[in-house]
Order: C-alpha cells, then sequence, then structure tokens
C-alpha cells in the first residue's frame, strides 16, 4: 500500500526543493488527521497544534530520509506520534492536565455541534469516553484501534515490554467497555 | 475476548470518523510564518505556544522591576555583576529561573520514599549556591573574569545536571513502587 498519488509525489518532490506553496498543499493535505492525532494523545487543542506543525517543519528537512517504504502519510504520523508521546511524558511529569482542564474539555465537547452523520456522533461519544480513561489507557487504545499499531510497534512507542504492552491495552479495552456500557453506547 | 472483538468491531465501524477535531483558526496562518521563518534561516525554536513565551516575558519584566525597587539604595551583588559584564548577568537569570522551576517539580515528586533523597539534593544546591556567591563577589573585587565567568556558568550547569539525575532517579523510584503494586507500568 506504499503507492503515492502522482500528484503527491510530485508535491513532495518539489517540497524537497524548499518550494513553500508545495509545502502549504502537503500541509493542507494532512493537518487535520496529524492534529486530531496528536489532540487524542495530548489532549490540549493549543498544544496539539504546535506538536503538529512542528512535526510538519522537521518532516519537511527531514525529507531526504523518507524513502517511501511507508506512505508519506505514515511516515509523518510515526513523526506526530513521537512528538506528542514525548510531550505526553513531559505532562506526566509536571501534571500539567489538571482535573479541571479535563472537566472543562468534556463540557466543550458536550456543545459541539452534533449535525453530523450518527458515526461522527457516535465517534465522537467514543473519544469523549475514552478521555475519561487513564491516561495511560487512553493512549495505548489510540493508537491500538484508532492508529492501527500492532502490540509491538506501541510497546516501541511508549517504551514498554511487549508483555506489559499486551496487558495494558487488554485491561484498557476492559475499562473501555465497562464504561461504554455504563454510558449505553 | 468475545467482547474485545466487540470494541474492535465498534471501532473498525467508525474509523475514518475520529478526526472531527480541527485545530483553532489561523492555523494555517501561523503555520505558513513558521516556515518562512525556518526558510530564512532564523530557525528558532517555538516549542511553547505563544501565550507561554508570554507569561515568560511578565515574569522577567516582573523579575527587574522588582528588583529595580529592591535593591535601589544599594547596589546588589548582581546587579555589580551586571555592570561588569551584561552577558553573565543574563544568563544567570536565565539559569536561576530554570533551576528554581526544577526545584518547584522535584518539591511536588516528594513522597515519603524519595524524601531523602530529594532533601539531600536541595542541601547540594544550597551549597552551589553559597559557592556561586563566593564566585560572584570575586568577580566584583576584580579577578580573573574569563576563568570566574566561565565557573559560574559550570556551577550552574552542575546543578542543573543534579537536577535531572536526581528527578529521573526518583521517576524511577515511582515507576518501581507502581510496578510493584500493580505489575503495570508505562
Amino acid at each position: 500500500m506504499s503507492h503515492e498519488s502522482t500528484d503527491t509525489k510530485v508535491l513532495l518532490r518539489a517540497c524537497l526543493a524548499g518550494d513553500q506553496s508545495a509545502q502549504m498543499k502537503i500541509y493542507d493535505q494532512y493537518y487535520r488527521a496529524m492534529f486530531n492525532t496528536s489532540l487524542r494523545i495530548v489532549k490540549d487543542p493549543a498544544e496539539a497544534e504546535d506538536i503538529m506543525q512542528e512535526s510538519f517543519l522537521s518532516a519537511f528537512t527531514k525529507l531526504k530520509s523518507f524513502k517511501g517504504e511507508v506512505t508519506f502519510g505514515a511516515w509523518l504520523k510515526r513523526i506526530v506520534i513521537n512528538n506528542s508521546i514525548y510531550h505526553y511524558r513531559k505532562q506526566q511529569k509536571m501534571q500539567e492536565v489538571g482535573l479541571e482542564s479535563v472537566m472543562y474539555k468534556v463540557e466543550d465537547y458536550d456543545e459541539a455541534p452534533t449535525d453530523h452523520g450518527s458515526t461522527e456522533r457516535m465517534a465522537q461519544k467514543v473519544l469523549e469516553t475514552m478521555k475519561q480513561l487513564k491516561n495511560s489507557y487512553r493512549v495505548s487504545l489510540t493508537l491500538h484501534l484508532i492508529e492501527g499499531y500492532d502490540y509491538e510497534e506501541i510497546s516501541e512507542i511508549m517504551d514498554i515490554s511487549y508483555g506489559n504492552c499486551r496487558t495494558l491495552i487488554s485491561r484498557a479495552k476492559e475499562s473501555l467497555r465497562k464504561k461504554l456500557t455504563a454510558h449505553q453506547l | 475476548m468475545k467482547e474485545d472483538e466487540n470494541i474492535e468491531a465498534l471501532f473498525e465501524s467508525l474509523a475514518g470518523s475520529f478526526d472531527g477535531e480541527s485545530p483553532l483558526e489561523g492555523h494555517r496562518d501561523r503555520f505558513l510564518s513558521r516556515l518562512q521563518e525556518e526558510a530564512t534561516g532564523r530557525t528558532k525554536r517555538r516549542e511553547n505556544p505563544w501565550w507561554r513565551n508570554l507569561s515568560i516575558a511578565a515574569t522577567i519584566a516582573l523579575l527587574l522591576a522588582s528588583s529595580v525597587f529592591l535593591f535601589r539604595s544599594e547596589p546588589s551583588l548582581e546587579s555589580q555583576v551586571a555592570e561588569i559584564s551584561p552577558q553573565a548577568s543574563e544568563t544567570t537569570r536565565h539559569f536561576a529561573g530554570l533551576v528554581s522551576l526544577q526545584i518547584r517539580e522535584l518539591e511536588q515528586m516528594s513522597t515519603p520514599e524519595t524524601k531523602p533523597l530529594i532533601d539531600d539534593t536541595l542541601t547540594q544546591l544550597e551549597l552551589l549556591d553559597t559557592d556561586y556567591k563566593k564566585l560572584e563577589r570575586d568577580l566584583i573585587q576584580g579577578g580573573d573574569s574569563k576563568l570566574i565567568l566561565s565557573a559560574m556558568i559550570t556551577n550552574f550547569q552542575t546543578r542543573i545536571d543534579l537536577l535531572r539525575e536526581v528527578m529521573e532517579r526518583v521517576e524511577e523510584v515511582k515507576q518501581f513502587k507502581n510496578e510493584n503494586y500493580e505489575n503495570t507500568t508505562i
């Protein structure tokens, strides 16, 4: 599945040459997915935006080392995830995400317009529920169920052993399942 | 196991619908300006959101203002150093802020298990601070400024290294504890 569309290939070549409008086009193409990926890990929108943009910048400088073994999107996403995990760890250390900010955010999402299709609404509810889980549960589930990484990759990303990773994810799933049932989803 | 599959199936059915959030208005312009900044070679790291930079600037301004009021009558050690080497005092302020931030962080991490370690660290830091004051006095009295300045920087570097190392230790202790209690860690 590592075939880019020709458009993307052409754009990437221009990006490599430092073409700013090409870089902006790549940004437009991927920013939304990358922002959401980061947000699911770090929870704070301002921080997620910063990480997402920083990742684009470093992707453009490192573009030479992109060999095309995976799609550009997957390569970029891995950069975003690594940066997000780095910030997530820092948050854990500084305990920056107090209970209050989490509570406010949950409120915010309640007020979000819900006139999308029902799949979108459902996805939003699932994400909200995930936010109430322990941080490590949320992050591991996000990587496993949404980003689609396997145990091995997740244990590498989160810097834990394979066994711990399996246990963590199975407990996280169990906890999410309980919460979802409680919310009748 | 069956429930596990339910969860997997749920996420599969929702695949592609999880990217519902968007960054705040103006993110595209913010990115463009960062891109241009990078291109013009001014590769200033902007890891912090703008408001954080602003708050740092405000803190520095406040510190400056208060030090002016506090030390107007009698020139302090710091202000005398600043006269000799403005750069040194600038660096000092930067490091001092960093160190006090990390100390506060460390104090928050204090638990019964790590208390002896943290207390000892604080004592060591105080010793280093006394050394530093001595260096400052030497500098004012006109010692070899190049040598003294580099010793001052090394002094701060030592403090930061010490703090970092202790924090890692404390983290390890914490992790070990968690592991013992619930056999799962991050």
